[in-house]
C-alpha cells in the first residue's frame, strides 16, 4: 500500500477506534449508573433482584470494555464486541416504551456492527490481493460504510417524516436556547419534514454515489445533530453524544479511505 | 467483480437488512375473527371524564362481534336502585375494529370492537344509572356519578402504572397481574369506605403496551376497581410511554375536546369551578404547541380556581430513573416554570414506580412556596429502588419502593394527599395550603 493511502487507512483506523471507546463508553455509562435497559429487562421479565441486577451490569460493563480493549490490540476480537451492543440494542427493543422505536432499533443495530467495519478496514490494510479475482475486502468495508449510512440516514429520515416529537423538541428547544424564543411548532414540523426528506434522499444517494461534497455533509450533519444532544438539554446528557460518535465517525472514514489514487 | 454486480449485492444486503429490521414492526392478523356463531356479548364498561365532568362523560366499552347498533340507556335517579326502565339513551358515537396482530392471536385473546357514546347536558352532582347495549345485548346496570358544579369539597384517587400484562404472559415466574388486581380492589374498597371520592386520574402506562392482548386484561381487572353496588369511578386518563400503540386511541377515545386533536391527551378536567386538574402528554412535544396551550390555560385557571393541579407521565423529578435523562429534563426546563410561574398547587407524575413526594421546589431548589410533586405510578407494576438521596426527596420529602394509590381530598382550606398501600395502610399524608 502506498505511503499516503496507508496513512489515510491508519487515520480511518484511529477514527473506528474512537468511534467504538465512544460507544462503548456512552452504554458503559448507563451500565455503570444502573439505568440501562439490561436492568430493565432483568427486573421485569425476570423479578430478579436490583442488587444481582446491578452486579451484571457492572460485570457486563467491564467484560465490554475488556473486549474493546482486547479488539484494538487483535482486530479479530471486534467482532465479538459486536455480540455485546447487538443484546444492548435488542433488549432496549423489547423494553419498549420510545416513540418510533422500530426506527430508533435500526439506528442502534448499525451502531452494533461497528466492529465490523474495523475488522474489514485492518482486514484490507493488510490484505496483498489487490489484483486477484477474489472479492477484496475493501469492497466488504465499502459495502459495510454505504449500507451504515444509509440505514442510519433513511432511520432517522423516516422518523422524522413521521414528526417525531422528540426530533420537533430538539428544534424548538435549540430555536429556544440560541435565542430565548419558541418557534411554533408548525413551522417546526416543516422543517423536520424537510430535514426527513433530505435525510431519505441521502440515505439513496449514498448507495450509488459518493462524492466528496456528499460525504462532508454526512459529516457536517451529524456532527451538528449530535453536538444538539447536550445543547438542547444540557452536558449531563453526554452519554446520548457518545453514542452517536459513529455517525459522524463513518462519513469521515469514508472520506479518508475513497480515492486511493 | 464487475460494477452492476456489486450494485446488485449491495442492493440484495441492503434488503436483507430491511426484511429483518421489518421483523421488529409488529405485523396486523389477516384473518377475520368474527366467529358468526358467537353470540354478541358486552364487556368492559367505562366512564371517562374528559373537560366538563358535571355535565358531560364518555361510556365505553367493548363487544365482541361488530353489530349493527350500539348505544347506551340511561337515567338520573335519587335512590340507590337501579331504574326499571331507561327514559333516556344515545347512540354511540365512535364504533370500530380494535386491531388484532398476530401476537394477539398467539395468546388467544378474544377479538372485540369499541364503542364509544358521549352524554351530555347531564346534571351535576347526580347519580346515573347506565346499560351499554349492543344489538340488544344489554350489560348489568352500572352509575356513575356527575361532578359538583360548585364548591371546593372533592376527592379523587390518582396513580399510574399499572403496567402487567395479559393472561398468559408471566414476569419474574408469577401471575402478572396480581398486584394490579389488588391495587384495583383497594379502590373498590377505598370508594365503598368514602363514597366522597368522585373519579379516578390514571397518570398512564396502562399495561406493557396498548395492544389488544394487553388491554384485553386491563379493562377486564380495571372492573374490580367497581364497587358492590355497581359504582363506576370516571377516569381522567393521561398517556404513558408504553400506551402509544394504537389500542390507546382505540379505546381511550376523549371525544371533541378543545384541544389540537383529541389524539393530543392533554386537556383540564374542571371538577367543580374551583377546582381543576390539567392533564398533559409526555410523549408528544414538550416545547411545541402543548406547552404553548400549557402557559395559557395555567394563566385562564391559575386566577378562577382554588386549587389547580397538573398530571402527567414522565416525571421532571424522577425518584428513581436517570435524574438527566433527556426526557425529564426537558420537562424541567420547559413545563416546571409554567408551573412556577403560575403557581399550581401540586403535580401528579408516574413512570418510576416508586411512591415519593418531594419537598416544595422553586427554582430548581428547596423552598417554603414551593411546588410539590408526587407519584411515581404504584398501581401494579413491580416497584423499583428509589434513590433517597436525592435532594429533593430528603429532608421533608420520601420515598419509597411501594405499591400504592394517592387519594386526594381536597377541601376549602387544605388538601390533604395521601399515599395507601395495598394492604390498606397509610404510608404517606401530607397537607398542602391554597395559593389563591
Amino acid at each position: 500500500m502506498q505511503g499516503n493511502m496507508k496513512n489515510r487507512y491508519n487515520n480511518a483506523e484511529h477514527l473506528f477506534k474512537i468511534a467504538l471507546t465512544a460507544l462503548v463508553g456512552g452504554l458503559s455509562y448507563y451500565l455503570f449508573a444502573g439505568v440501562s435497559s439490561l436492568n430493565t429487562y432483568l427486573f421485569m421479565s425476570y423479578d430478579w433482584t436490583e442488587a444481582v441486577i446491578r452486579k451484571v451490569e457492572i460485570a457486563y460493563a467491564c467484560a465490554m470494555i475488556l473486549f474493546l480493549i482486547f479488539a484494538f490490540l487483535n482486530y479479530r476480537i471486534s467482532i465479538g464486541l459486536i455480540l455485546f451492543l447487538i443484546l444492548i440494542s435488542v433488549l432496549d427493543f423489547i423494553n419498549g416504551g420510545k416513540p418510533h422505536i422500530e426506527f430508533t432499533f435500526m439506528a442502534s443495530m448499525v451502531r452494533s456492527f461497528l466492529p465490523l467495519g474495523l475488522f474489514l478496514l485492518v482486514v484490507s490494510k493488510k490484505s496483498e490481493a489487490k489484483n486477484s479475482r477474489k472479492i477484496h475486502p475493501e469492497f466488504g468495508l465499502i459495502l459495510f460504510l454505504k449500507i451504515s449510512l444509509s440505514l442510519i440516514f433513511a432511520s432517522h429520515g423516516i422518523a422524522s417524516l413521521k414528526l417525531h416529537p422528540v426530533f420537533i423538541d430538539y428544534i424548538i428547544g435549540t430555536g429556544h436556547y440560541f435565542t430565548g424564543i419558541f418557534m411554533d411548532q408548525t413551522l417546526a414540523e416543516q422543517i423536520l419534514s424537510g430535514i426527513g426528506w433530505m435525510d431519505v434522499a441521502i440515505a439513496i444517494l449514498i448507495l450509488f454515489y459518493s462524492g466528496r461534497w456528499l460525504l462532508v455533509w454526512m459529516v457536517i450533519w451529524t456532527a451538528l445533530t449530535t453536538i444538539l444532544r447536550v445543547v438542547e438539554t444540557g452536558i449531563f446528557n453526554f452519554p446520548e453524544l457518545l453514542i452517536r460518535i459513529p455517525h459522524v465517525a463513518l462519513p469521515l472514514i469514508y472520506l479518508l479511505i475513497k480515492n486511493k489514487k | 467483480m464487475t460494477l452492476l454486480q456489486k450494485f446488485l449485492f449491495l442492493i440484495l444486503v441492503y434488503t436483507g437488512i430491511l426484511l429483518v429490521s421489518s421483523c421488529s414492526f409488529d405485523q396486523l392478523s389477516n384473518e377475520s375473527h368474527e366467529d358468526t356463531k358467537t353470540e354478541m356479548v358486552v364487556r368492559h364498561p367505562r366512564v371517562l371524564w374528559t373537560e366538563s365532568p358535571s355535565n358531560h362523560a364518555i361510556i365505553s366499552w367493548t363487544s365482541s362481534k361488530q353489530g349493527n347498533k350500539h348505544y347506551v340507556e340511561y337515567k338520573a335517579i335519587a335512590g340507590n336502585r337501579a331504574p326499571e326502565v331507561y327514559s333516556m339513551n344515545v347512540n354511540s358515537s365512535k364504533d370500530g375494529r380494535i386491531t388484532f396482530t398476530k401476537d394477539d392471536e398467539v395468546v388467544d385473546v378474544p377479538p372485540g370492537y369499541f364503542h364509544h357514546a358521549e352524554l351530555k347536558g347531564l346534571h351535576p352532582n347526580t347519580r346515573y344509572y347506565f346499560r351499554v347495549c349492543s344489538d340488544n345485548h344489554c350489560s348489568d346496570s352500572y352509575y356513575f356519578i356527575t361532578a359538583p358544579e360548585t364548591g371546593t369539597t372533592f376527592s379523587f384517587v390518582a396513580g399510574g402504572d399499572s403496567r402487567m400484562g395479559g393472561e398468559n404472559l408471566t414476569y419474574g415466574g408469577k401471575t402478572p397481574h396480581v398486584e394490579r388486581q389488588m391495587m384495583n380492589e383497594l379502590i373498590s374498597t377505598l370508594v365503598e369506605k368514602d363514597p366522597s371520592i368522585m373519579a379516578f386520574a390514571h397518570g398512564g402506562d396502562f399495561c406493557s403496551n396498548a395492544y389488544w392482548r394487553h388491554l384485553y386484561w386491563w379493562f377486564d381487572d380495571h372492573m374490580m376497581t367497581y364497587t358492590d353496588d355497581n359504582r363506576i369511578l370516571p377516569l381522567i386518563v393521561a398517556r404513558g410511554n408504553h400506551d402509544m400503540e394504537i389500542g390507546f386511541v382505540e379505546n381511550f377515545w376523549l371525544g371533541d375536546i378543545s384541544t389540537r386533536n383529541s389524539d393530543a391527551y392533554y386537556y383540564t378536567t374542571r371538577m367543580t369551578n374551583d377546582i381543576a386538574l390539567v392533564t398533559l402528554n409526555t410523549e408528544i412535544s414538550i416545547t411545541g404547541d402543548q406547552r404553548k396551550w400549557l402557559d395559557q390555560q395555567l394563566e385562564l385557571l391559575r386566577p378562577a380556581h382554588r386549587w389547580l393541579f397538573v398530571q402527567y407521565h414522565r416525571p421532571a423529578w424522577p425518584a428513581v430513573k436517570y435524574f438527566n435523562s433527556e426526557d425529564f429534563t426537558r420537562i424541567r426546563n420547559h413545563w416546571v416554570p409554567l408551573f412556577e410561574k403560575h403557581n399550581i398547587d401540586l403535580a401528579i407524575e408516574s413512570d418510576g414506580h416508586a411512591l415519593k413526594r418531594t419537598v416544595p421546589i422553586r427554582n430548581g431548589a428547596k423552598s417554603e412556596d414551593g411546588i410539590i410533586y408526587i407519584g411515581e405510578g404504584g398501581l401494579g407494576v413491580p416497584q423499583r429502588t428509589p434513590d433517597p438521596h436525592r435532594w429533593f426527596l430528603k429532608n421533608g420529602g420520601m420515598t419509597r419502593s411501594i405499591h400504592h394509590i394517592w387519594k386526594v381530598d381536597i377541601r376549602e382550606d387544605q388538601t390533604h394527599l395521601t399515599a395507601i398501600g395495598m394492604n390498606k395502610d397509610t404510608l404517606e399524608h401530607y397537607k398542602i395550603y391554597p395559593r389563591r
